[in-house]
């Protein structure tokens, strides 16, 4: 018993240890660090697209690089994971997919000619001192005006909200300037930090990924990952719950087998024999032999030699 | 009387000699039909050897040889004239001679109720006999005195011997008085 209940525990030890290899599909294999950086490797770019943008930017930093996550719409990708990522040199862009792309306004030509000048957009969190200024995006820049520079690795991103619906809202709403983090980047954790501590990496990650209108629910698990992370040791209970159902059934549906028979005997060395007091059994052999003599002659000189008597 | 020489005969037979005429003794005790002993061997074979050695422990060898000697016609005549006169005893010295008696175990196995056929033995005594006094009152034999033999028994079954056994010398120096007064002599 002691043995068998040993044996489930280590069984429930490999299959918790393994667990998660086998939860993990094909699909999610190539967003691995192993992954990525084979194909690193190999000269290519990674094949990203649809995985958790978190896990493609920690496996970048181990593999070397500095990434920096951007939005970017894709219509063949759920909004929230990663379209593709571009490298260059020991920089890597994670493009996050923010779904398909919003159809473009077509505001009345009155208004755009009545419209003002649009105001400078309004920094929601201002750098610091010493920080460099963020970069302000223009929703609608004017004709000739060059197209906003790429973010350097490790500056802040500031991304523009899609414009409002007509009548809905300011025509010109303050653009969100939150600075993107890194998250595990030193220097803008500390930007971040200095900037508004109460960011943490997380939200900050997320406002990154999102589309610009704010901070952005991380990517919903499946149900397989919640209930790895809510319990990393179901296998064990399902094992053992297997177990006492299969005993049960064993119990009380499986009839038991026929019972071992099998003699033993004994001697006894030295106990009063009983052989006169057992019944005589019918019919079993009970020998016995009586005897007699016959006389068959004898033989001898005649006449029989006497002694002499001188001798005697 | 005891046996006072401790003569016994009862270590002739042993189970050996008996496993040896095997076939020979299966076939006399199927002659009726019987087929206890092919199917029981072991349990017939003992059984006649318990037997057998009963009956040649109870055959005194002295008394044996003294049957011998009853049969010689000198004795038969000293007998008879004791025997008209009571209280009469005649002496026979006889000098150095041999002599040979034969007798026959019939040792016979019941399975109850069956009996199988007999088994006959033969037990042949021989003395060689150096001298020896013979008492002769009232018609028989009465003791034996003065006598130094050396016996030798043997057994067979069937015209084929089991077993020889020599006994120790005999060498009785005062009467040694026989059963029941004495061996009766046919006169």
């Amino acid at each position: 018993m002691l043995r068998r209940a040993a044996f489930l525990l280590l069984t429930c030890w490999v299959v918790c240890n393994a667990g998660a290899a086998p939860a993990q599909s094909a699909a999610q294999d190539k967003c691995s660090y192993r992954a990525i950086a084979m194909a690193i490797r190999a000269g290519q770019t990674p094949d990203v697209s649809g995985c958790n943008p978190i896990i493609v930017f920690r496996n970048l930093q181990e593999a070397g690089f500095r990434p920096v996550p951007a939005a970017a719409a894709d219509a063949n990708v759920e909004r929230g994971l990663v379209s593709h990522i571009a490298i260059q040199d020991r920089a890597a862009t994670i493009y996050v997919s923010t779904g398909a792309p919003p159809p473009p306004p077509t505001p009345p030509a009155r208004e755009q000619e009545a419209a003002p000048t649009p105001p400078p957009p309004v920094i929601a969190n201002p750098a610091p001192a010493g920080v460099p200024p963020p970069v302000v995006a223009d929703p609608a820049p004017a004709p000739g005006t060059p197209p906003a520079p790429q973010p350097a690795p490790g500056e802040p991103i500031v991304s523009a909200p899609p414009p409002p619906a007509p009548g809905i809202g300011p025509a010109n709403p303050p653009l969100d300037t939150t600075p993107i983090v890194n998250p595990g980047d030193p220097a803008l954790t500390n930007e971040v930090d200095g900037a508004n501590p109460a960011v943490d990496d997380s939200e900050a990650a997320t406002n990154a990924v999102g589309d610009g209108a704010g901070a952005q629910p991380p990517p919903r698990p499946t149900w397989f990952e919640r209930l790895l992370d809510m319990a990393p040791w179901w296998p064990i209970a399902a094992i053992l719950s297997f177990g006492a159902i299969a005993y049960a059934i064993r119990k009380w549906w499986v009839p038991p087998p026929p019972p071992t028979l099998y003699p033993t005997w004994d001697v006894d060395p030295g106990g009063a024999s009983i052989a006169g007091k057992l019944p005589t059994i019918p019919g079993w052999p009970s020998f016995s032999a009586r005897t007699a003599i016959e006389w068959g002659g004898a033989s001898l000189p005649d006449p029989l030699p006497q002694a002499e008597e001188e001798n005697g | 009387m005891d046996n006072q020489f401790a003569l016994t005969l009862e270590e002739l037979p042993n189970g050996s000699a008996l496993e040896n005429e095997k076939q020979a003794i299966q076939e006399a005790l199927a002659e009726q039909g019987s087929r206890m002993a092919r199917l029981h061997w072991a349990l017939v074979r003992d059984t006649a050897l318990s037997g057998l050695k009963k009956c040649l422990g109870e055959i005194d060898p002295v008394a044996c040889i003294g049957k011998a000697w009853a049969t010689a016609s000198e004795v038969r005549q000293l007998a008879k004239e004791t025997a008209a006169n009571p209280g009469l005893e005649k002496e026979l010295s006889l000098a150095g001679h041999t002599l040979s008696v034969e007798l026959h175990p019939l040792v016979t196995i019941h399975c109850d109720p069956i009996a199988l056929p007999t088994l006959r033995f033969t037990l042949k005594l021989d003395a060689a006999i150096e001298c020896a006094v013979l008492i002769i009152r009232d018609g028989k034999l009465a003791a034996i005195e003065a006598a130094q033999m050396r016996p030798s028994a043997t057994l067979s079954y069937a015209e084929r011997e089991l077993k020889t056994l020599g006994l120790k010398p005999i060498d009785i120096s005062r009467p040694y008085e026989l059963a029941d007064g004495g061996l009766a002599i046919m006169t």
